[in-house]
C-alpha cells in the first residue's frame, strides 16, 4: 500500500514537473508573440571596413506630442492574460544604438556579407527548435540563406529517438532485389527447361548476349519473374516509396542545408551567431538587404511564425565608382556614297525572257527585292541614284543565243522593277498625305526617275567553277575530268563535250539552274551631302559603353569595351577583374593626377608594396582631402590607415565635421 | 483388365522413346496406404500450360483381421484419361485437371463396420486441382484434391461382407471424392 503511494506521489510529482515546463514554455512563446524577447541582427565586425554608424534609437518609451502641444510618454506594454489589464513588459530592454547600414567594399567580384544573430537567452527552451532564416534582398530579388537552428536539449533527445525508429524501419528493408526470387526453384527450372542459362552458371568464360527460351518459348527473365515473391517485393516497395514520409514523421529534421544546427546544453546566455555571407557582385548591384525570419518547432511542429526583422543594408562601394564619366568623342568620316546589294535567282521558262510569277520561287523572290527597294526609297539618310540589274545564263545551248537571253532577261527584269518603283512611290506618297499649296492647289512630288542599267554576263561560268569545286556529289574523278574539259575555248564545243560525261545530268538538273541568276547592285549617297567625305566628331558609343558597363560592375564586358584605349577608365576595369599588374602598367603613363595617385595607392597595396601605397595614398590626400575618407570604404586603403595610424597624418587635410 | 495392361505398358514405354522433359510418370503414395492400391499416371505435355496424361488403379488384395469372417478389402481396377492445364508452366506449380475415368470394377468393406460395397462398369468425369513442388531436376511432389461423378451399371450396398442384408442394389449414379493425391513424379 505504501508502495503504491510512493508511486502515485512520484507519478504527481513528474506531472507537476511536465505542466511547470510546459506552462514555462508558453508563458516563452506569449512573451516572444508580444515582441519581447526577439532575436535580432547586427553588423558583424569586419577587421578592414570601420563602421559607419548611423544613430537609430531604439526605445521601449515613445515621446509624442498631442494636438495641444502636451507631451506624452508612451511606454511599451502588454494585455495582461488574467485581468486584461495593460501592463508593462516585464523587462525594458536599455535603448541601443546600432547601426541598419554598412558600406562594403566589392573586391574580385565578390562581396562578403557579414552580420550578426543575436538570440537572447530567454527566447531558448529546452524543447525547441529555433529556426532562423536569413533573407537576402538584391536588385528586386529574394534570396533565403542557409538557416541557422538552434535545438534545444529536450527536442534533440526526442529527435534522436525519432532516429532510432526511423533507423529500425530502415533495416527492415530490402535493398536487393534478389532477394525476392526463389531461387531454389528458378535454379530447378532452369535446369529442366533451359538448361544453356543453367550452363552458364558455372562457365564464366563466355559471355553471351543471346536470350535463351525453353521449348515453349518462355525465358529466362520470364522465369525470375514468375519466381519472384512479389507480394514481399511490393511490400518492401511500398515501404520504400514511404521512406520520406516515413522520415519525415520520425525525424522531422531539417533537410536542406543548414549553416549551422546547435544543441544548447543547459543554460548558455544570448546566443550569438557571427554569419558571413559570401556573394558575387552581379551588374547594377548597388545594395543589399538583409532580414532575419524564423520558425520555433515543438517535437517536430511549427508552433510559431517569427515575424521578419528590419533590414541590415549593405551598401556596395567598389573601385569603379572612381570611373570617370566624361563623355569621350571620336573623329569620324563619313562617305558621300554608299552601295548594297544582292543576288537572286529568278526562273525562266526555257529561251524565254518575259518573267512569270508562278514559275518556281519567282513570286517571293521578286517580293524579296520588290520589299528592299521598297525600303531603300523610304530611307531617311541615303537617295537611291541607279540599280543595276546583271543577269547571267547557264551553258546549255548556245553561246550567242545565251548572251542574247541573258541580256533579254536583264532588261525585262529592269522594266518589271521600273513599274514597281512607281507602285511603290504611289503608296509611299499616299502614306504621307496630300499636300496643297497656298491656294489650294495638290502638291505633287517630283520624283527623280532612277536608271536601270541592264547587264549580262552570258554563260557563268566561273560560278559553275566554283559549284562543282565545292560539291560533294561529284567524285574526285568527275571534277578532274571537268576541269580537264574547261579548259576547251569554244564554249559550244566545251558544253557539248561535257555534256557526254556520265556527270553530265547532275550539272544540267542540279547545277545549271543554280547560274541562272540576277544580280541587284543598289547605288546611294548621302541626303543633302554634296562632298564626297565629311569629318565630324561623334559620341565614342564604343568606349561610353565600355564605362556604362563598369559602373555597373559588369567588369568582363567593360574591359572588351574599353581594352583597346588603355586610359584611366582601362585602369579600372584591370583593377576590377584583379589584374593589378596590367592596371599599373597604365596608370604609370597617366598624368599624375589625384585619382590616378589614389588609385596607384590601392594597386601598390594589393602588389604588397605598403611604401609607394601610403605615399600615393597621402598624395591623393594632399590634392583632395575628400579622399581621406574614401580611404576608409577600400580595404587596402583602410589597412594601411589602421597599421601606420595615418588618421594622425591625415587629420591636417580631413576636411572640418560639420 | 487388358484396356488397363495396356495403358500400363504404353505408360513403361513410351517416355523412353521420346524427347526428355515432356514425359513424367508418378504414382500416388496415398493410394498405396490405402491397402495397398497399385497405381501409375503417365503424363506427356503438350504446350507450357497443357499436359495430357493417363493412368490406373489396381487392388486385388484382401486382408483379414482377428475375425476370420470379417474381410478388409480396398479392391478395384480403374482406368482414366485426362488433361491437365498449368497456369505457369508444365509440371511446376498449380495445375487443374479433367479427366474421364472407368472403374471396372471396386469392392470395399469399412475397417471398423461391417459393411461392403460393390461397383462394376462404372464410367464418369472427374475433376482435380493440385500444387506441384519441384524437388530436384527430375523429381516433383505433387499434391492434389478432386471428385468424380459418373453412373455404375452394378451397384450394391450390403450391410455385411457376406450380403446378408442389401441395403441398396443396382444401377446408381454418384458423385464421390475421388484423387486425393500426394504423389511423387519423375520427370524425364
Amino acid at each position: 500500500m505504501k508502495r503504491k503511494f510512493v508511486f502515485i506521489g512520484a507519478l504527481a510529482a513528474l506531472s507537476a514537473l511536465a505542466l511547470v515546463a510546459s506552462c514555462s514554455s508558453q508563458r516563452k512563446l506569449a512573451a516572444i508573440k508580444n515582441g519581447n524577447p526577439s532575436a535580432s541582427l547586427v553588423l558583424g565586425k569586419d577587421v578592414y571596413v570601420p563602421e559607419v554608424k548611423q544613430a537609430q534609437t531604439m526605445r521601449d518609451t515613445l515621446r509624442i506630442k498631442d494636438d495641444e502641444g502636451r507631451e506624452l510618454l508612451l511606454m511599451k506594454a502588454i494585455k495582461d492574460e488574467a485581468t486584461g489589464a495593460m501592463v508593462a513588459t516585464e523587462t525594458l530592454d536599455a535603448a541601443k544604438v546600432t547601426a541598419r547600414f554598412r558600406n562594403i567594399a566589392e573586391r574580385h567580384g565578390k562581396l562578403d556579407l557579414a552580420f550578426s544573430i543575436i538570440v537572447p537567452a530567454k527566447m531558448q527552451d529546452s524543447k525547441w527548435q529555433l529556426r532562423f532564416y536569413p533573407n537576402m534582398y538584391l536588385l528586386g530579388d529574394v534570396e533565403r540563406l542557409d538557416p541557422v537552428l538552434i535545438t534545444g536539449n529536450a527536442y534533440d533527445k526526442a529527435r534522436f529517438k525519432g532516429y532510432q525508429q526511423y533507423n529500425r524501419l530502415l533495416s527492415r528493408i530490402v535493398s536487393d532485389p534478389t532477394r525476392f526470387v526463389n531461387v531454389r526453384a528458378l535454379e530447378i527450372f532452369l535446369k529442366r527447361n533451359i538448361p544453356q542459362v543453367y550452363a552458364f552458371k558455372t562457365d564464366s568464360s563466355y559471355v553471351s548476349d543471346e536470350r535463351f527460351y525453353s521449348i515453349y518459348g518462355v525465358s529466362e527473365q520470364e522465369a525470375v519473374e514468375h519466381y519472384t515473391r512479389k507480394i514481399s517485393r511490393s511490400i518492401n516497395d511500398r515501404r520504400k516509396r514511404k521512406l520520406d514520409e516515413m522520415y519525415r514523421k520520425y525525424v522531422k529534421v531539417f533537410t536542406d542545408n543548414i549553416r549551422l544546427d546547435t544543441v544548447m546544453v543547459g543554460k548558455n546566455g544570448d546566443f550569438i551567431y557571427n554569419y558571413v555571407q559570401t556573394i558575387s557582385t552581379r551588374p547594377r548591384l548597388r545594395k543589399v538587404d538583409i532580414t532575419l525570419s524564423g520558425e520555433i518547432y515543438e517535437a517536430g511542429d511549427k508552433i510559431y511564425d517569427i515575424p521578419e526583422s528590419s533590414p541590415l543594408t549593405f551598401y556596395i562601394s567598389s573601385v569603379s565608382g572612381l570611373a570617370d564619366q566624361t563623355e569621350r568623342y571620336v573623329q569620324k568620316v563619313i562617305e558621300r556614297n554608299a552601295d548594297a546589294s544582292t543576288t537572286s535567282r529568278i526562273d525562266f521558262r526555257l529561251g524565254k525572257s518575259d518573267i512569270d510569277l508562278s514559275l518556281g520561287d519567282n513570286r517571293r523572290e521578286l517580293g524579296r527585292i520588290r520589299k528592299i527597294l521598297g525600303s531603300l526609297l523610304d530611307n531617311e539618310t541615303f537617295l537611291l541614284d541607279s540599280i543595276i540589274v546583271t543577269a547571267s545564263a547557264s551553258p546549255d545551248g548556245r553561246e550567242v543565243v545565251n548572251w542574247r537571253l541573258s541580256r533579254a532577261r536583264s532588261e525585262s527584269i529592269s522594266r518589271y522593277l521600273d513599274d514597281q518603283i512607281h507602285v511603290l512611290r504611289d503608296s509611299l506618297d499616299r502614306e504621307s498625305g496630300l499636300q496643297f499649296d497656298e491656294a489650294g492647289r495638290r502638291i505633287r512630288t517630283n520624283h527623280v526617275r532612277i536608271p536601270f542599267k541592264s547587264r549580262y554576263n552570258g554563260e557563268n561560268w566561273d560560278r559553275l567553277d566554283f559549284l562543282v569545286d565545292q560539291d560533294d556529289y561529284l567524285t574526285d574523278g568527275d571534277k578532274s575530268r571537268y576541269e580537264m574539259l574547261r579548259r576547251v575555248p569554244d564554249l559550244d564545243s566545251r558544253d557539248a563535250l561535257l555534256a557526254r560525261e556520265r556527270f553530265y545530268p547532275y550539272l544540267r538538273d542540279e547545277l545549271y539552274p543554280r547560274l541562272r541568276t540576277v544580280a541587284f547592285n543598289f547605288h546611294m549617297h548621302r541626303k543633302d551631302m554634296i562632298k564626297d567625305t565629311i569629318h565630324t566628331t561623334v559620341l565614342d558609343s564604343t568606349y561610353m559603353r565600355g564605362v556604362k558597363a563598369l559602373t555597373n560592375m559588369d567588369y568582363e564586358a567593360a574591359l572588351s569595351y574599353l581594352q583597346p584605349y588603355a586610359d584611366y577608365n582601362t585602369a579600372i576595369a584591370y583593377m576590377c577583374l584583379d589584374r593589378n599588374h596590367s592596371a599599373l602598367d597604365i596608370l604609370s603613363r597617366l598624368k599624375s593626377t589625384t585619382p590616378v595617385n589614389y588609385l596607384k595607392a590601392i594597386v601598390y597595396s594589393r602588389l604588397g608594396d605598403e611604401q609607394e601605397a601610403v605615399r600615393y595614398y597621402l598624395l591623393a590626400c594632399r590634392q583632395d582631402n575628400s579622399f581621406v575618407h574614401r580611404g576608409n570604404l577600400d580595404p587596402e586603403i583602410a589597412q594601411l590607415i589602421k597599421t601606420y595610424r595615418l588618421n594622425e597624418e591625415l587629420s591636417e587635410y580631413a576636411p572640418p565635421k560639420p | 483388365m487388358k484396356r488397363l495392361l495396356l495403358i500400363w505398358v504404353l505408360g513403361l514405354i513410351l517416355p523412353l522413346t521420346s524427347a526428355a522433359q515432356n514425359w513424367t510418370v508418378q504414382t500416388n503414395f496415398l493410394d498405396w496406404a490405402a491397402l495397398g492400391t497399385v497405381n501409375a499416371e503417365v503424363g506427356v505435355s503438350v504446350s507450357q500450360h497443357f499436359s495430357l496424361m493417363a493412368g490406373g488403379r489396381y487392388n486385388p488384395w484382401n486382408f483379414h483381421t482377428h475375425n476370420p469372417e470379417a474381410l478388409v478389402q480396398n479392391q478395384q481396377k480403374t482406368a482414366y484419361v485426362g488433361v491437365r492445364y498449368w497456369p505457369w508452366y508444365v509440371n511446376s506449380g498449380f495445375w487443374f485437371s479433367a479427366k474421364a475415368q472407368y472403374m471396372h470394377s471396386f469392392s470395399n468393406t469399412g475397417i471398423w463396420r461391417a459393411a461392403l460395397k460393390e461397383g462394376k462398369n462404372g464410367f464418369g468425369g472427374a475433376l482435380a486441382a493440385g500444387y506441384t513442388f519441384m524437388l530436384s531436376k527430375h523429381f516433383n511432389l505433387e499434391a492434389g484434391i478432386g471428385g468424380w461423378a459418373g453412373v455404375f451399371r452394378e451397384y450394391g450396398f450390403y450391410s455385411s461382407p457376406q450380403k446378408l442384408f442389401v441395403r441398396e442394389e443396382g444401377r446408381k449414379t454418384f458423385i464421390y471424392p475421388d484423387q486425393v493425391s500426394l504423389s511423387l513424379v519423375y520427370v524425364f
